[in-house]
């Protein structure tokens, strides 16, 4: 859960305090209610001959510190980069550094977590996770922001955080920032990827360490991690009742769902090949199946001769106006004929889920048989029961406070976004 | 006075029809010609002209202005015989027309100075019923007919109040169609044109007894026309029973579009995902439909795939409806590049920027197979098919092959970018 809230978290920023330090790391979040930066993996550089007088020059250090926070008015530049790699030393003693251990994952201020979802699709908040169309909201809006990237001015993101801050809207808006921050170097969407990769690793070994401890205590230690940061007192309560609800089980479910895909690209030739093998080998028994049987009976001959012709069977314009191709209501009635066992089909189609995305279902690993209902209907009338099941849910917890909001101002934004994304898609089309 | 009038006459000497023709279509909005390069299944025709048809001067403009220059091959087969008000029985390849090929009579036809429904337009999904009532709102757009869509997971009571206002063509689906039929709240027995687009879809069993009963509705001399690119033998019964000497056209020659290139990639079931990624950075794709065989592969495929740092919407029929609304809507309008959905936009959508269509899961019948790689080669234009087959799809894949009568050849290790990209111009 420690990975980013924004599109960008990351990609590697390279910032300078007031005290002319400049680190680099990857951005982790931005707070727009604090006005506060969070880097990960940050390495310091020192001064480099930034301040007027000598003596008061830093050096940079080499040592890699895992999570630091900067406070948004202490920081004179950001831009994103591509860090240069430099051998230096020693801490830096920075007012602009507020701490260096990164937020319980409980400690994500409630306005908050829609923006968490976007960028990180397997961890999707509980509110979000419980409306497809938010969750698809976000992703075009990731997708509007990798079409701005490449066309977006520079622009220092910590002048653009106090801008936000002065109009005093809410957190939303720092998709709108972070919309400005254009992304130097073109990597950085690769770079995201790893990084999120990584992280979702160590999650999976966290979240399985956590499991070992029973439930209740776990919450505890939610909620203290949560209340000692004062800086999310809005939301509270809200956020401790969301706490209360949370599943331990489904959360490490909800976790252990990283596909890893191999780096290489996937190989057609070689596996078409394969395939070519497969059938060639089957071809052939069935030849020789049928060559003995023509020996045995010259019927077979015949027949297979028939079957020749049997492509115009299915279609012929000149003969018939209409077709006999396989289809659905023949498909069906050829089910209806068959007992019809919705436990086994099910346990097939989980199976293959399995097989194909590691998981059975969506959101909810630990919920057996949430799905039960919606198998019945068919073409989408039991949208009611889908809404009973999110009921009974966990997620719900959130969504009662906060989603609305959330929901309301995202299609706000993407109905500004919008004039411009079409152009912008536009343009892309025609280049291509 | 007599100065006046000798302005007039003047003004009526210098005025000849061609003129007044040449001025209004000198005055239309049109939109920028799609210069891409079309197939034969559209462009094989016989030289009509929207012209020929004696269309209200508003309806001509609505139809230019809507970027159509001339009639498709259906069109010019569907139009002149619907305007004459015989029933059809009418089969054309995916996207190559059949919507204005019904709707342009159907507006024509419609007198806005009669407040009652005169044209009712059956679809089978929800999607397909607000697409097609855009063509109808587009294409009439200067004639003042009052359009009125209407379908399932909406509420009823807005349909009710709707309905109390003026409606001259409804466009919905069967269900909700025969609920406000059967409680007089829409008034069919006036309605003298029933049109079903993707008939073979509205008649198949599960649709079959709705369609039926809500024909009851209809006046006796009513006119029925049937689209669809697939007609199995079934649609037959229907036809002996309702239809009254319909005209049969047919313009399939053969099943499959001629722009859509068909491959397939063999992949182990687990390898799928993978699959995708590396076609995701292979191929260029404008916009592109991916086809799960359920909604909770399709859920868990979009998933995957926003993990994988690509964007993609999805799409399913168990979603809420206004969320589905949403989605169509903002796919259509080009805000996203992929779309994972189920068998719901199998048929009868027509997204033009689509040029890849994926079948992530192979379909079960050649019927699913030819819609659904409908979705790309809209209107003749150029489009790419990629079909994962695992080891247990083989026999479909051999049984689909053969049933249509096509060949899906295996990906090559570089697909050619003419296949399935227009030239930029």
């Amino acid at each position: 859960m420690s990975t980013a809230s924004i599109p960008y978290a990351g990609s590697k920023i390279s910032l300078i305090s007031k005290s002319d330090i400049r680190y680099v790391g990857t951005l982790h979040s931005i707070n727009q209610q604090d006005s506060t930066v969070s880097l990960e993996q940050v390495r310091s550089y020192g001064t480099e001959g930034r301040k007027k007088n000598k003596s008061e020059e830093i050096s940079g250090t080499d040592q890699i510190y895992e999570y630091i926070v900067f406070r948004g008015s202490d920081i004179k530049d950001l831009q994103v980069c591509e860090a240069p790699q430099r051998p230096q030393v020693q801490v830096p003693k920075d007012p602009a550094i507020l701490g260096t251990t990164a937020p319980a994952p409980s400690s994500i201020p409630p306005g908050f977590n829609m923006m968490q979802g976007l960028v990180d699709g397997n961890m999707l908040p509980p509110n979000l996770a419980i409306n497809p169309y938010l969750i698809q909201l976000y992703q075009q809006q990731l997708w509007q922001q990798q079409i701005q990237q490449q066309q977006q001015q520079q622009q220092p993101a910590a002048s653009l955080l106090k801008t936000d801050q002065a109009t005093g809207e809410q957190s939303n808006n720092i998709i709108s920032g972070m919309e400005k921050l254009n992304l130097a170097d073109p990597n950085a969407k690769k770079d995201d990827d790893n990084t999120q990769k990584e992280t979702n690793e160590k999650n999976e070994g966290n979240s399985q360490q956590k499991d070992k401890n029973n439930n209740r205590s776990q919450n505890n230690n939610y909620s203290r991690n949560y209340n000692s940061n004062s800086r999310y007192q809005r939301g509270n309560r809200q956020n401790n009742n969301y706490r209360r609800g949370m599943n331990q089980r489904g959360r490490r479910n909800w976790n252990a769902k990283q596909l890893s895909l191999p780096d290489s690209d996937f190989d057609f030739e070689s596996s078409n090949a394969k395939f070519k093998e497969l059938s060639d080998k089957e071809a052939n028994k069935t030849d020789k199946k049928e060559e003995e049987g023509n020996v045995q009976d010259g019927e077979e001959q015949e027949e297979s001769g028939a079957e020749e012709k049997t492509q115009e069977n299915f279609y012929n314009k000149s003969s018939s106006f209409f077709d006999n191709i396989s289809c659905e209501s023949k498909d069906r009635a050829e089910e209806q004929g068959k007992k019809f066992d919705r436990r086994a089909k099910q346990y097939e189609e989980r199976k293959l889920n399995m097989e194909t995305f590691g998981q059975a279902t969506v959101n909810r690993g630990g919920h057996r048989g949430y799905r039960r209902n919606n198998y019945h209907s068919y073409r989408g009338r039991n949208y009611n029961r889908n809404n009973g099941y999110h009921r009974n849910n966990y997620r719900n917890y959130n969504n009662t406070y906060n989603n609305n909001n959330n929901r309301q101002k995202s299609q706000e934004q993407v109905s500004q976004n919008n004039n411009n994304s079409t152009q912008q898609q536009q343009k892309q089309e025609t280049s291509q | 006075m007599s100065v006046n009038i000798n302005a007039l006459s003047q003004q009526l000497q210098n005025t000849t029809i061609s003129d007044s023709d040449k001025s209004w279509k000198s005055q239309l909005k049109l939109p920028p010609k799609d210069l891409r390069p079309k197939t034969e299944d559209v462009t094989a025709t016989k030289g009509n002209e929207f012209e020929d048809y004696y269309l209200k001067r508003k309806l001509l403009m609505g139809i230019f202005e809507a970027g159509f220059e001339k009639p498709s091959p259906i069109q010019e087969e569907s139009i002149p015989i619907a305007l004459a008000g015989r029933d059809i029985l009418a089969r054309a390849k995916n996207g190559t027309g059949k919507t204005a090929a019904f709707v342009i009579p159907a507006l024509e036809k419609v007198d806005n100075k009669k407040d009652y429904i005169q044209a009712a337009v059956l679809v089978p999904t929800r999607e397909l019923a607000l697409q097609t009532s855009q063509v109808f709102k587009t294409l009439g757009k200067h004639l003042n007919v009052k359009i009125m869509v209407t379908t399932g997971g909406t509420t009823l009571k807005d349909d009710i109040l709707r309905l109390g206002e003026t409606v001259h063509i409804l466009v919905g689906t069967p269900g909700r169609m025969l609920d406000l039929a059967g409680k007089g709240v829409a008034n069919l027995s006036q309605c003298g044109v029933l049109i079903m687009d993707e008939a073979d879809k509205l008649l198949s069993p599960e649709f079959q007894p709705i369609v039926e009963q809500l024909i009851s509705h209809f006046p006796e001399n009513r006119q029925i026309l049937l689209y669809s690119a697939t007609f199995p033998i079934i649609v037959k019964n229907f036809k002996d029973k309702f239809l009254k000497e319909p005209y049969e056209i047919n313009l399939m020659d053969e099943l499959t579009l001629r722009g859509v290139t068909q491959y397939y990639a063999y992949v182990e079931e687990r390898q799928k995902v993978h699959c995708l990624n590396t076609l995701f950075s292979k191929l260029q794709i404008n916009q592109s439909i991916i086809f799960c065989n359920s909604t909770s592969r399709v859920e868990l495929l979009a998933k995957k795939i926003t993990e994988l740092g690509y964007s993609c919407f999805y799409i399913h029929a168990k979603m809420l409806q206004s969320h589905r609304n949403r989605v169509f809507h903002d796919f259509r309008n080009g805000k996203c590049r992929n779309l994972v959905c189920s068998d719901l936009l199998t048929r009868g959508i027509d997204i033009q920027a689509v040029n890849v269509v994926i079948n992530f899961d192979f379909p079960k019948n050649a019927e699913t197979y030819l819609h659904r790689i409908g979705r790309s080669g809209r209107f003749g234009h150029l489009g790419l098919a990629i079909n994962l087959i695992t080891y247990d799809d083989r026999f479909n894949l051999y049984r689909i092959e053969q049933e249509l009568g096509t060949e899906i050849q295996s990906i090559p290790p570089v697909i050619d970018k003419n296949l399935y990209v227009a030239p930029s111009v």
